[in-house]
């Protein structure tokens, strides 16, 4: 534990890196793991947060969504950082899965529609959080999703283009595959 | 031109204020005097300034101010053809970086028709075809479309018609598809015939028996339009996926099959297989059928790597099984072409992803020359989509003599230790040749040991010494293996503390044991 604290500590300062925020992110979820202090968490996910810029720190404002949602109710300070990732593809996963996890009577103040509305268009995108955004439609409730996410969810099951075009060569069409597979269960599950 | 028109203004520019991709734009006056001025550094000069101002494809807030000297500079006729390039990339970009007005460096281009103008006439063909790209680049169709046309009228060489052709495609495809008509009728050459029917394509006109005789008639003698540029565009592929975009499956599909398996001249499989992965990428329908057409070529010197490649990609797609299941004998065959090859080490690949059980003999057989089959092999080991590779007990002899051979590279010698492990205590008759490795790569030995023989004092000293030397990923993945394996948490904390001490923490988190519960330290698990 006083290693966890001191390596927090050394990575902390106004020119900490993205791999320093990404490091500190993962050091203050172990000590929040091991000691049930959410007091030194919630203030190194929100500056993680706050850095968000698209481009350059997506992927470390996912994992600070990622370790929100693993935290829980005692995050709900974090919801106003956490919405803005909403309007993001790529990170819309996260943050409606941390939104779930923390506050899951109201999302956040986010209407459920707007929720799936938004992870609809993460699925049709080739940003790389399409698999993600599946599950976290499966995770708002498949009972749950308004008419126009089915018809939607739908269309992008059945389309002939397919949806991804990126990642690793040898993967792109069995990848593309397996998302028609895992939309169509989420529809199955509709019931 | 003298200096004083080609930069004229050149020091009236706040370049210090501007950015480029390496930083601070203070270096491009200097740049663009060499390139203008300098024969002996243009080349390096050009090199230099293509990656500052357009830095795979984007655009930075200097790219504006720089594009009138190049444009001057290319209508001087100082390596014009590159220059043009670079400013045809220039338009073309859609990632601007610090641009203060949106679209700003594809204006900039736009504002330099006037001057580039003249090129579209050169006497050098290369030129006017080049002029032709870069200018379409900028999307200013009332400008460009009587220039193009004016050169339409005027122009006698296949490719740059083609190119014209094309251009007026993109931006009249409605007057495109009238001077297509035209070609059509005649006896034009062949590639322009192809970007006839893809100017039909793009205007919406319905695919005929005419338009595939057009779009075919280059497979005759394998020429499709020498020198044509496009981007990285080649025409065919162009076509194919324009025809699928428009709604022709049926269509794209037997043009294709035509290039793979008609009567068609050295070269056009090759590119027809190329197509057919474009397609095969873009679009799901086409899938099973371009299937037996790819397995007939296999076999092919010249489309047969291609075609391979695509089918392996193609594997485990739901709609292609039984079309898989039809041409299994056929790739079997390839596969079993004896020697070094990439077309056999491909098709091996392939009937190891498909769990065929002809793969591990024919692996045995030529392990040193098939590096792509022992990467499929060890595939599902590294968590990658695949079915494991069954033991067997002639591949393991095959194994075993290859770990003990002089010439082996470290990815094989990655692979093997990855390979044997699966196969747990069956692999055992292997130990020897794993223990001779230890020294060499303490983590992959120790863990391959491990998965083999459970704890065995070889296996935790190979890992004990391992968790104590190299990177901090590796310390925690050998640490995280011998806790799996003794159950002794000592060396995991130490691990974990010295990379704890590391200011700069580059590891990520540790890798998940594959064949030991982290949940149950100690239960050592045969695979």
């Amino acid at each position: 534990m006083p290693a966890l604290t001191t390596a927090l500590h050394a990575t902390a300062g106004q020119d900490a890196t993205t791999p320093d925020i990404d490091a500190r992110i993962q050091l203050a979820l172990a000590l929040w793991q091991h000691a049930g202090d959410t007091a030194p968490v919630i203030p190194v996910l929100a500056e993680a947060l706050s850095r968000n810029q698209r481009r350059l720190t997506r992927w470390t404002a996912i994992h600070a969504a990622d370790a929100a949602a693993e935290i829980g109710a005692p995050a709900k300070p974090l919801i106003p950082a956490i919405l803005p990732l909403l309007d993001d593809p790529a990170q819309c996963p996260a943050a409606v899965r941390a939104l779930l996890r923390i506050d899951p009577g109201s999302q956040g103040g986010t209407d459920l529609a707007v929720l799936a509305d938004r992870l609809v268009t993460t699925v049709g995108t080739d940003c790389g959080a399409q698999h993600r955004a599946v599950a976290a439609l499966g995770e708002l409730g498949p009972a749950r999703l308004p008419p126009a996410a089915v018809t939607r969810l739908r269309r992008l099951a059945e389309q002939d283009q397919r949806i991804i075009h990126s990642g690793l060569l040898t993967d792109i069409i069995r990848n593309d595959e397996k998302l028609r597979t895992a939309i169509r269960q989420l529809l199955d599950q509709q019931g | 031109m003298p200096e004083l028109s080609l930069l004229d203004g050149v020091d009236d520019i706040r370049w210090l204020e501007l950015r480029h991709a390496y930083g601070g734009a203070g270096d491009v006056p200097a740049l663009l005097r060499a390139l203008a001025f300098e024969p002996g550094g243009a080349g390096e000069a050009f090199d230099t300034l293509c990656s500052s101002i357009c830095h795979q494809g984007s655009v930075y807030s200097a790219t504006p101010y720089v594009v009138p000297f190049l444009a001057r500079i290319a209508a001087a006729g100082i390596r014009t053809v590159m220059v043009l390039g670079l400013l045809g990339w220039i338009a073309d970009s859609d990632d601007a970086r610090g641009l203060e007005v949106p679209g700003a460096a594809r204006a900039a281009v736009a504002g330099q028709i006037g001057v580039l103008a003249p090129l579209l006439a050169d006497p050098d063909a290369e030129v006017r075809a080049t002029a032709v790209w870069a200018l379409t680049q900028c999307q200013a169709a009332d400008r460009l479309v009587p220039l193009l046309r004016e050169r339409w009228d005027a122009e006698t060489r296949p490719t740059v018609q083609a190119t014209v052709l094309k251009a007026l495609s993109v931006l009249d495809p409605g007057g495109a598809a009238g001077i297509a008509e035209g070609v059509l009728d005649g006896s034009a050459d062949s590639g322009l015939r192809l970007m006839a029917c893809a100017a039909c394509v793009a205007a919406g006109m319905d695919w005929t028996g005419r338009l595939h005789e057009g779009a075919t008639a280059w497979m005759a003698d394998g020429d499709l339009l020498p020198g044509f540029f496009w981007g990285d565009r080649d025409p065919f592929s162009d076509l194919v996926i324009a025809l699928a975009a428009h709604g022709h499956p049926g269509a794209v599909l037997r043009l294709v099959v035509t290039g793979l398996t008609g009567p068609v001249a050295g070269g056009v499989r090759k590119k027809a297989a190329w197509a057919a992965g474009e397609l095969a990428e873009g679009y799901r329908s086409p899938a099973a059928g371009l299937v037996a057409p790819l397995a007939a070529v296999a076999g092919d010197d010249d489309a047969g790597p291609a075609a391979i490649s695509l089918l392996r990609k193609l594997a485990g797609v739901p709609a292609t099984v039984r079309a898989f299941a039809a041409v299994a004998g056929q790739l079997a065959a390839v596969a079993g072409l004896r020697g070094p090859g990439r077309r056999a080490d491909q098709a091996l690949a392939w009937l190891i992803e498909l769990g065929d059980p002809r793969a591990a003999g024919l692996l045995a057989r030529d392990l040193r020359h098939r590096p792509f089959a022992l990467d499929a092999a060890t595939s599902a080991a590294r968590g990658r989509p695949g079915p494991p590779l069954p033991f067997d007990p002639v591949l393991l002899a095959a194994v075993r003599a290859r770990l003990r051979a002089d010439d082996m590279d470290h990815n094989s010698q990655v692979f093997l230790l990855t390979l044997l492990p699966a196969w747990g205590p069956a692999a055992a008759p292997a130990i020897p040749e794993v223990l001779a490795m230890v020294r060499r790569n303490p983590l992959g030995a120790g863990g391959a040991l491990a998965s083999i023989g459970g704890p065995i004092p070889a296996a935790t000293e190979a890992l004990s010494r391992a968790a104590a030397t190299g990177t901090v990923a590796r310390r925690l993945h050998a640490a995280t293996t011998l806790r799996s394996l003794t159950g002794d948490d000592e060396p995991l904390l130490a691990t974990v503390e010295h990379g704890l001490r590391q200011r700069a923490m580059s590891c990520g988190p540790p890798p998940r044991p594959r064949r030991h519960s982290a949940a149950r330290p100690g239960a050592w698990c045969p695979p």
